[in-house]
């Protein structure tokens, strides 16, 4: 900004060069920095078919996830609160779903929760009290939010086989029958190649 | 139909300004005259247009038109007319085309007789406004525009359109979703249009200053013809500072009225960089001293309104998670790119055409105490801009997001604060100084130990005892010694006069040099209200309690009681208030009225503080959490406010000593 | 009430004089249950992560509830105030801190401000003619000076 350009010495000409220079840096960087905040925002958005960037999650029994370790699966990310409203009866849903996956295609998916800006023993409490037996984990620093661009909870991320994201889910699921219908294809996918 | 109607006639002034811009470069490439008075009447034209656009919205929010997409989401049935009309600015749409209005409004200054006679700054400041205009009233048309309806295909497809797209028909929705509850409220109807008015204001200094670059011309006639608008434009900025902080104090419920939000922030910021230039625009002599100092404060002034607009409105500043949804950011960001750059350029490129500054000796004068006030303004300034644009840079640059909050602006900008304070106290003394320094003597052996007395008397009788806050209040305290004490004198020495009488003298000063004593009367203003401003940054107390009905909490000698609480329903707002008894020292003081209404078709909940204002100092009271299940237990957050209620104060005198300095000499009256 | 800064001290220790007044650091009584004024204290410099710009003691959702309580859970577990901080900065992120830390880039944000405020002061010094402070025998008639106050005053 040309705040810092004072009524200075301007009779030297030498002098007069810098700070020529310095507004006109500071001018340029400001404006190059808003522009980049401005349109790369719109740039970066996650898109279906693509493929995230990886992540960590320590799970609340301490065990670390690589996601791409889980290369090969079908990977449901679940982003939860405990002060969401909408998410406990989710909760319910997304474990049925995962306990009929666990049944007919052992190992070929997985859960992953992600308690999204939440207190640690509010939720613990929430995942006992709605029995959630996938692993579930806190968002540290929120840097899995971010990455996967979370507006709010419950949102639910589906990426195939190879890491690619394949469906987006902004609020709850209301049934089985609606997860299942978003995870089939991707298993079929998977026994037809 | 009549949102057409004033689509169209929005479309027009679009297509006017853009003649206008045309015809205008024609004329001065051609030295036309024809075509330079061709543009002129296009730019008076576009006022009346914009003003039926304006009016035909008005129309619209006042008949409940809810099939246009804006009344839809700004207004209601059972909104009261007022709420309706003010409905006008309360969303994007709307508050756009009230800038682009009142920038057509402004706009007509240029083609005022005063202005006009300036035949080579003239339509240099027309094109400026042309610029503007083009690009506002574009927003209005193509981007921005409140006068989209609603339709619906035969098919069950919907569409927003202005005009009738084919085979679809008018969707007229029963109801408006009302206009945001946290803007029912006086002090939010007034603030935006008087901070519109104070940011739009600065396009008429903003374009003289720009021709007068442009022209060289050197005789700094261009300060002339702003000082006024350059005053006008400033107390409708400080007076919508001042209702912006009032509505955070009575609706937002948090104890403050001002949490260094950057969108605040973006409103105080023109407003430093102005009032530093009201102060150099005064060392401005008939030759050029300061000139270059002044136009590059009046290009940073408007520049950042531009800037504030942009964060207001595209959302940049706000977290990646909320960024999404304005479409006009792009647009702003051009804008403040155009005039930054063009800003900053014209000015180095006609640097050395406005010669050296007038050289100032250094000592104890009121041009070095004017010099040293503007760099304390604009080192505020600049630590505002800092912790704006630092997360931007955080966030790029490593990845980290960061906050940036009141703790720090408050630690940086809090000693600055205190020297502008003790400027204000010196700068009157200063005054004597140059013609008799007997009288700094005087006022320093007097004033000085007088001023002393301030923080002493405070600390023994008032049980305060922050250091800050009482350095502070003795800045304060000698500011306004100092000011009366120069008041005084002039009207003892107009007393010595034969001719005049007792009552009538005390406004001489006021008519005699309505400018200096306008100007001491500002100042006074701002001291009254920094009297509000250190009574809740350093004496503010507070507590939070769980009470049952008939317990008391107490903040010092304060004995607060939960008397009850009450739940009423109206127009589907549940509201639920709470009654607190005051005691002082077993004196009653009234009662408090905290509460908080439930808006379910808005999903929304608003706290209102219960406030009982004194001139001392404010209850205030927030009904913190409470369960219909345990309707005798509420959780009460009660602050003591010292001294707030000088901060409204304050601004009044500060309004008025503006009107002293405004009005023109001839019409002084009896004020 | 209010923690006094480097900078502000700096301020205050002119006014050594009076330091006497300065106020005894403001502790508060290690009771079992922490009071919402002892969460408030701390819940002051934190801001919400879901809401923009709210500060946590200022917040009513359920998610700001829950982070009060936890400082609650923390205080009467015997956590001091840094720590607990240094948890929410851990869980989530930066952000949460109404100051930034003075680590890393964030340094600017303490360095830039008296850097330039200095530099102005250095220029504006630099920039007026040579100081002659001589009060004593102040320039009666220095025809600039004279005219400058005569164009303050009588300025029409």
């Amino acid at each position: 900004m040309h705040e810092e350009m004072p009524d200075n010495n301007s009779e030297n000409p030498k002098s007069k060069k810098i700070w020529i220079l310095i507004s006109i840096l500071s001018l340029a960087i400001f404006l190059v920095v808003l522009g980049l905040r401005l349109f790369s925002d719109n740039k970066s958005m996650l898109k279906i078919g693509e493929a995230p960037e990886d992540f960590s999650l320590t799970t609340f029994s301490g065990e670390k996830i690589q996601s791409n370790d889980l290369r090969g699966k079908i990977i449901l990310v679940n982003f939860w609160a405990s002060w969401c409203v909408t998410c406990d009866e989710e909760a319910v849903v997304l474990d049925q779903a995962w306990q009929e996956l666990q049944k007919k295609a052992n190992g070929e998916t997985l859960f992953l929760g992600v308690a999204y800006m939440d207190t640690e023993p509010a939720a613990r409490d929430f995942l006992e009290e709605y029995g959630v037996s996938y692993p579930n984990g806190p968002d540290l620093r929120g840097e899995v939010s971010d990455l996967y661009q979370v507006q709010g909870v419950p949102e639910t991320f589906i990426l195939d086989q190879d890491g690619i994201l394949r469906s987006i889910k902004y609020g709850p699921f209301l049934s089985v029958e609606e997860i299942l219908s978003l995870i089939n294809p991707l298993l079929a996918g998977q026994g037809s190649e | 139909m009549i949102s057409s109607f004033g689509y169209m006639t929005l479309a027009l002034a679009f297509l006017l300004s853009l003649y206008g811009l045309v015809i205008l470069i024609f004329g001065l490439i051609q030295k036309s005259q024809a075509f330079i008075e061709s543009a002129r009447r296009a730019l008076v034209l576009i006022f009346p247009l914009s003003t039926a656009g304006i009016l035909v919205l008005v129309f619209l929010l006042l008949t409940d038109r809810f099939d246009v997409a804006y009344v839809y989401s700004v207004s209601s049935k059972e909104m009261p007319a007022y709420l309706k009309l003010t409905a006008l600015w309360g969303g994007q749409e709307g508050s756009l085309l009230f800038w682009s209005w009142l920038l057509s409004g402004f706009s007509l200054v240029f083609s005022s007789r005063k202005i006009r006679k300036e035949s080579d700054l003239f339509p240099w400041a027309m094109l400026i406004a042309f610029l503007f205009l083009i690009f506002f009233l574009g927003l209005n048309v193509f981007l921005a525009t409140p006068f989209e309806r609603f339709w619906h295909f035969t098919d069950g497809g919907r569409v927003l359109s202005v005009f009738q797209p084919l085979n679809a028909w008018p969707l007229t929705p029963k109801d408006g979703q009302g206009l945001n509850p946290l803007l029912r409220h006086p002090g939010m109807i007034w603030h935006p249009p008087a901070l519109y008015l104070g940011f739009v204001g600065f396009l008429i200094p903003f374009g003289l200053a720009a021709a007068t670059l442009i022209t060289k011309r050197r005789d700094g006639r261009w300060i002339e013809l702003s000082r006024t608008w350059i005053l006008i434009a400033w107390v409708f900025l400080s007076l919508g500072l001042v209702l912006g902080m009032r509505w955070a104090y009575d609706v937002l419920g948090w104890g403050g009225y001002w949490g260094w939000d950057p969108v605040e922030i973006a409103a105080l910021m023109p407003w430093l960089s102005a009032t530093a230039l009201i102060h150099t625009a005064l060392l401005q002599k008939k030759a050029n001293g300061f000139q270059r100092w002044n136009l590059s404060l009046i290009i940073l002034t408007f520049g950042l309104v531009i800037f504030g607009t942009f964060i207001t409105r595209s959302g940049v500043l706000s977290s990646v998670h909320t960024f999404a949804g304005s479409n006009i950011g792009p647009a702003m960001f051009v804008i403040m790119g155009i005039t930054s750059i063009s800003g900053l350029g014209l000015l180095i490129y006609r640097w050395r055409d406005f010669g050296p500054a007038q050289e100032i000796e250094f000592g104890f004068s009121r041009e070095v105490l004017t010099l040293f006030s503007n760099l304390v303004l604009l080192s505020i300034l600049m630590v505002c801009f800092l912790g704006v644009v630092y997360p931007i840079f955080s966030d790029l640059l490593t990845g980290t997001q960061v906050t940036v909050g009141p703790a720090w602006y408050e630690s940086i900008t809090g000693p600055l604060f205190l020297l502008l304070l003790s400027l204000m106290g010196l700068c009157p003394l200063a005054a004597w100084g140059l013609t008799r320094v007997s009288k700094i003597r005087q006022g320093l052996t007097i004033l000085l130990p007088m001023s002393l007395l301030v923080p002493l008397l405070i600390w023994l009788l008032g049980d305060v005892n922050d250091f800050y806050a009482l350095t502070a209040l003795w800045l304060a305290g000698l500011a306004v010694i100092v000011i009366s004490w120069e008041y005084i004198t002039a009207v003892r020495k107009a007393l010595s006069r034969p001719d005049v009488k007792l009552p009538g003298v005390l406004w001489s000063p006021l008519q005699r040099n309505h400018r200096r004593y306008g100007g001491l009367l500002v100042h006074l203003g701002i001291v009254l209200m920094s009297l509000g401003i250190i009574g809740l940054e350093g004496l503010q107390q507070e507590t939070q309690l769980r009470l049952e009905q008939g317990e008391s909490a107490s903040i010092g000698a304060y004995q607060y009681t939960f008397e009850g609480i009450e739940r009423f329903t109206e127009a589907e707002t549940t509201t639920t208030q709470a009654v607190l008894t005051i005691l002082d020292q077993g004196q009653s003081e009234g009662a408090l009225y905290p509460s908080r209404e439930v808006y379910p078709n808005l999903g929304m909940a608003v706290t209102i503080p219960g406030v009982k204002s004194k001139l001392s100092l404010d209850h205030y009271a927030i009904l913190v959490d409470w369960q219909p299940e345990l309707p005798d237990e509420a959780t009460f957050r009660i602050f003591v406010n010292p001294l707030v209620n000088w901060l409204w104060i304050g601004s009044g005198v500060l309004t008025l000593g503006t009107v002293v300095a405004v009005l023109p000499k001839s019409g002084k009256g009896k004020l | 009430m209010k923690q006094h800064k480097p900078i502000q001290v700096f301020l205050l220790s002119l006014f050594v004089c009076l330091s006497l007044l300065l106020p005894a650091e403001s502790t508060w009584a290690q009771s079992d249950i922490p009071s919402d004024d002892d969460v408030n204290r701390i819940a002051k410099q934190l801001y919400c992560p879901v809401c923009e710009n709210v500060p946590l003691d200022e917040c009513t959702t359920d998610a700001c509830q829950q982070w009060r309580d936890l400082i609650r859970q923390q205080l009467s577990d015997g956590w001091t105030e840094d720590e607990i901080l240094a948890y929410f900065v851990a869980q989530y992120g930066d952000k949460v801190l109404g100051e930034p830390l003075r680590r890393g880039l964030n340094w600017v944000l303490y360095l830039i401000p008296p850097l330039v405020i200095l530099t102005g002061l250095i220029l504006l010094i630099n920039r007026l003619r040579h100081p002659k402070i001589d009060f004593a025998n102040v320039k009666e008639e220095d025809p600039y000076l004279l005219q400058v106050e005569r164009d303050l005053d009588e300025r029409e």
